[in-house]
């Protein structure tokens, strides 16, 4: 039984991949006052890391074609076991989701409407994220290259204003850092952007075509990684080592653009890309979190649990950490180890299984 | 007579929020979506009153923390 209708396609796959490791362009501060200068490193490292894992969600989405997550864990492990591992996944969404509908509140809260009380621009973010889950999947794959698009103008517009205020001896001195620093660096990386792409799972399920699954996941995926390249190159370029003292070196880095005092205060342009950005983050989010609870549940349809689950996450927002610096901190630690399982263990594990136990068997067939 | 406050009109949201979202699972005898969708709601009802009543709401996040940080002390090095 199927509880989204919905189809998208590979190329929508693509756009999909890139828009939602672009949504994670902010998150990548949490890196910088761990390894400063050296961040387009850990960038990197964290990608070429994260490329088998994406490579086993692809086999997995093309091995049991047109299943979701919970499907495939209950086919793999057995009810009992299929079913705990679930609510893991769950418990890792719906935190994500949280997190990261809290990011959008501080943003607005620090940058953009800072009288505007926390809990309304929560409850509203929400709201669209809710409104755009109950339309399907369809709808969001298909208007997912225009956020991808508005990301790539906002980066690489904002790129080109600060090339002169750019130094790039401040990505110097190369390799100084300890070795476990950049280690923690490349777990972060690994496990916010690129790790998080395991909300594809209950995603690629809906792909008419899953041949190319593989292809088009590793192409969004290069196309969200050279957009926090550049990124992390820009702030490093701009701001040098004092990029660890802001609490966005994003948004400060884009202050000094000042061309002939016309063009001046552009910050609202990292505002509007990273709030369209993260909304359509959480809205995959959103939907993965939804359509696996009703698989859980054995629901026919998601759209009744939408609405609570807004006023869930919402709540978990507002109260999950206590501040900016507690946000951090957990996410450094805490967060980054409780979901390794998930990314770094299960998806190869249930690929092993699901070879040697030579599953779906005989229902496997529809490849195409 | 009393003028409509703001919580008024939370309640009456509420419960035209519950009504509009009962009715479609009810009239098509759907009652395991009738039920998660109670159950669900009662979650959120639940968490929202705490949090409007500032009860403290525990923190998932902070229990991993004491679990994973300082029990299991699995944390990198502070810089």
């Amino acid at each position: 039984m199927s509880i989204e209708k919905g189809r998208i396609s590979g190329s929508q796959l693509l756009f999909m991949f890139a828009g939602f490791v672009q949504g994670s362009a902010l998150l990548v501060d949490f890196t910088i006052g761990i390894t400063e200068q050296q961040s387009w490193m850990v960038i990197l490292a964290g990608l070429v890391m994260m490329v088998p894992f994406i490579l086993s969600y692809a086999a997995l989405a093309k091995r049991f074609h047109g299943k979701n997550l919970v499907q495939i864990n209950d086919m793999v492990y057995g009810r009992f076991l299929g079913k705990v591992l679930s609510l893991y996944y769950i418990f890792f969404l719906s935190m994500t989701l949280s997190f990261n509908i809290l990011d959008v509140g501080e943003l607005y809260k620090n940058f953009l409407m800072p009288d505007t009380p926390f809990i309304f621009l929560l409850a509203v973010f929400a709201a669209a994220c809710a409104y755009a889950v109950a339309k399907g999947i369809e709808v969001l794959a298909r208007v997912s290259h225009l956020f991808v698009i508005t990301g790539i103008f906002v980066i690489v517009s904002t790129f080109i204003l600060l090339i002169d205020q750019m130094d790039f001896s401040n990505f110097l001195p190369l390799f100084e850092l300890p070795l476990i620093r950049i280690i923690q660096g490349i777990h972060i990386l690994s496990a916010i952007p690129y790790g998080e792409t395991l909300v594809f799972f209950m995603i690629m399920g809906r792909l008419n075509n899953t041949e190319r699954a593989a292809g088009y996941a590793l192409g969004g995926l290069l196309i969200g990684a050279m957009n926090l390249l550049a990124v992390s190159v820009r702030n490093t370029a701009v701001l040098g080592r004092t990029q660890s003292i802001w609490t966005s070196a994003s948004f400060q880095s884009i202050r000094l653009i000042d061309i002939g005092t016309v063009l001046t205060r552009m910050d609202f342009l990292i505002g509007i890309a990273q709030t369209i950005l993260i909304f359509f983050k959480c809205s995959l989010f959103f939907y993965a979190l939804a359509t696996a609870l009703s698989q859980l549940f054995g629901l026919k349809s998601y759209l009744p649990l939408i609405l609570p689950l807004a006023g869930i996450e919402v709540i978990l927002a507002a109260t999950v950490f206590q501040s900016p610096v507690d946000h951090a901190v957990i996410t450094q630690n805490a967060g980054i180890i409780y979901s390794s399982p998930l990314i770094y263990v299960f998806s190869p594990l249930t690929l092993l299984i699901a070879k040697i136990r030579s599953l779906p068997g005989h229902e496997r067939g529809g490849g195409t | 007579m009393k003028g409509v406050g703001g919580h008024d009109i939370s309640f009456i949201d509420l419960c035209a929020d519950l009504c509009s979202h009962c009715s479609g699972p009810l009239k098509r005898k759907e009652w395991r979506e009738f039920a998660a969708f109670l159950v669900m709601y009662a979650i959120a009802f639940g968490l929202g009153l705490m949090y409007v009543l500032d009860i403290p709401i525990p923190s998932p996040m902070k229990g991993l923390q004491y679990l994973i940080s300082d029990k299991l002390g699995l944390k990198y090095p502070q810089k």
